[in-house]
């Protein structure tokens, strides 16, 4: 009877704690993207750090999210689509198509790159600094390659949570965070496995395409790592360590890269 | 059972509803504050208070919630009149406690040490406080922060349906702006607002508590004028924009504590 009472009055307890703290959502959006900032800021040179500095007038981490909160505003109602990139039907990234994120990260390096950033207004300069450091976040999340849904058919569905539909895009943007809530951007970083000067040069080459490429394969292996119906709540601890795993390569590839392309553009 | 119950329900929403900024922005202006004490006053803040300079966060609060200082419930409040001058009518005011704090910390020699420790904690938690908009009244204004219920979408760009939030303007100032950005500690917030604030260093440090008072009425009666004009309906964008003003509140807070104990605390 005692033990059936304090049930009643945890449970109570616990709805108003969840009425009255603050919501948090499911986003990777933010965390994940704010961690692969983070990161790669981390990893700038003085000079290129100097320069974003300059032109964000913050840290690369505070501008992370900001092409989520504009997607939608007059103006810039076109970059709503670059937040991923197409997939065709034999598992290839779509090349050269205005309406994908990995056709505008190499046009904004390239415009960039050589000096190319002198030329532009500074205002420029940060818009696009804005969308390298999203997009190349973006494109090494395994929900962020479109596939067709004639072509890739048994790659729409959804999963399960408390019994639930929750769409499979969004666990996998929230998978950095999902089980490590109140994590920090620093305390992220300093758990991630830094690579060693061989491994990093190794990471970082190619361009937007062939990380987007990467991204996708990885991808495929997410379907089976999760198939339809995967119940989150009872995924085992070694699935769950499956799911940070991929989550957390993912996001040091990003920061790397990302880095390496600021390095590279703010190089004299 | 039940009565325990509710009152922990109580005690639980008390603490939240006490909390004027969401910690992560109090400890913030507190880490600001560290990084432009003079070394007079970081020795004595140490001496006083603690080494760790976030600690004071939630001081008051903290007190009320272990039976101490019932009496600071209202001071996190500040009243300006029509000229945008502090117009307090009674003890629970933040303009007159941290008056009121300030002369035990200008002569903190004559005092005990712990009353110096409570009256240093004070100032640091109410110019916090009178900073955040959600607790500035206005003559020129009859409604405050928590009686202006706002609508934030985000449209319908290509097709994806709108997010609307709805809360009062309160909740949204207080709390919102620290929940979206995933995985930000108090440490990455103080570097972003050295960055953004950097040349308004001086600017936001210089003047008096009185001329900040005025300064503060003026950003929150541009924020109601806005609320105001868009009919309480604002674009998610609109929001967005004003997170600026909101960061150089945080800044302001925290240079202007490092600027009054820098003062006073000699």
């Amino acid at each position: 009877m005692i033990y059936a009472k304090m049930r009643r009055s945890f449970v109570v307890i616990l709805t108003a704690a969840a009425l009255f703290v603050p919501h948090k959502t499911w986003a990777w959006g933010h965390v994940g993207h704010t961690v692969i900032a983070y990161a790669a800021e981390q990893l700038l040179t003085p000079e290129a750090k100097e320069k974003c500095h300059h032109y964000l007038r913050s840290t690369l981490a505070y501008q992370a999210s900001w092409m989520d909160h504009y997607r939608s505003i007059e103006g810039y109602t076109d970059c709503d689509w670059w937040h991923s990139t197409n997939i065709d039907a034999n598992y290839k990234v779509v090349v050269g198509k205005p309406t994908t994120g990995a056709f505008h990260i190499e046009r904004i390096r390239k415009e960039m790159l050589n000096g190319g950033y002198k030329t532009m207004p500074d205002s420029l300069v940060k818009v696009n600094l804005r969308y390298l450091i999203h997009m190349i976040g973006d494109h090494h999340c395994p929900a962020h390659v479109r596939w067709n849904k004639e072509e890739h058919p048994q790659f729409h569905y959804a999963l399960a949570h408390k019994g639930k539909k929750k769409s499979y895009h969004s666990f996998w943007d929230g998978s950095v965070g999902y089980w490590r809530k109140g994590w920090t951007a620093e305390r992220f970083y300093a758990e991630m496995m830094k690579l060693s000067k061989s491994a990093a040069k190794k990471v970082q080459r190619g361009d937007g395409y062939a990380w987007t490429q990467e991204t996708a394969d990885v991808a495929r292996g997410c379907f089976r790592l999760m198939p339809a119906g995967t119940e989150i709540t009872k995924m085992s601890q070694e699935e769950r360590a499956d799911v940070h795993s991929v989550a957390d390569r993912q996001v040091q590839r990003a920061a790397y890269r990302l880095a390496w392309v600021l390095n590279e553009i703010f190089s004299e | 059972m039940r009565k325990i119950v509710l009152l922990c329900a109580a005690l639980f929403v008390g603490t939240l509803s006490a909390s004027a900024w969401s910690s992560v922005f109090d400890k913030t202006a507190l880490l600001v504050a560290s990084q432009n004490y003079n070394e007079v006053t970081k020795e004595l803040v140490v001496h006083y208070v603690s080494g760790d300079f976030t600690r004071p966060e939630g001081y008051l609060a903290m007190c009320r919630n272990n039976g101490r200082m019932s009496e600071s419930k209202g001071w996190h409040r500040l009243h300006l009149d029509s000229n945008l001058q502090p117009a307090a009518k009674d003890e629970n005011d933040a303009y007159v406690q941290i008056e009121r704090a300030l002369e035990v910390v200008r002569n903190h020699k004559e005092h005990k040490k712990a009353d110096v420790g409570v009256a240093i904690q004070t100032v640091m938690n109410l110019v916090i406080d009178m900073h955040n908009i959600a607790n500035v009244t206005l003559d020129a204004h009859p409604k405050s922060a928590a009686d202006f219920q706002v609508s934030t979408s985000r449209g319908s760009a290509n097709g994806r349906k709108p997010k609307i939030w709805q809360q009062s303007w309160r909740d949204l100032w207080t709390h919102r702006f620290a929940t979206h950005r995933g995985a930000y500690s108090p440490q990455m917030y103080a570097e972003d607002l050295a960055i953004m604030f950097a040349d308004k260093r001086v600017e936001y440090m210089a003047g008096t508590l009185r001329d900040w008072a005025t300064d503060i009425g003026k950003y929150t009666s541009s924020v109601y004028e806005i609320v105001e004009r868009n009919d309480n309906n604002f674009h998610h964008a609109t929001v967005q924009a004003h997170e600026e003003l909101h960061m150089s509140c945080v800044a302001r807070a925290g240079l202007r504590i490092a600027a009054l104990l820098n003062e006073n605390l000699k």
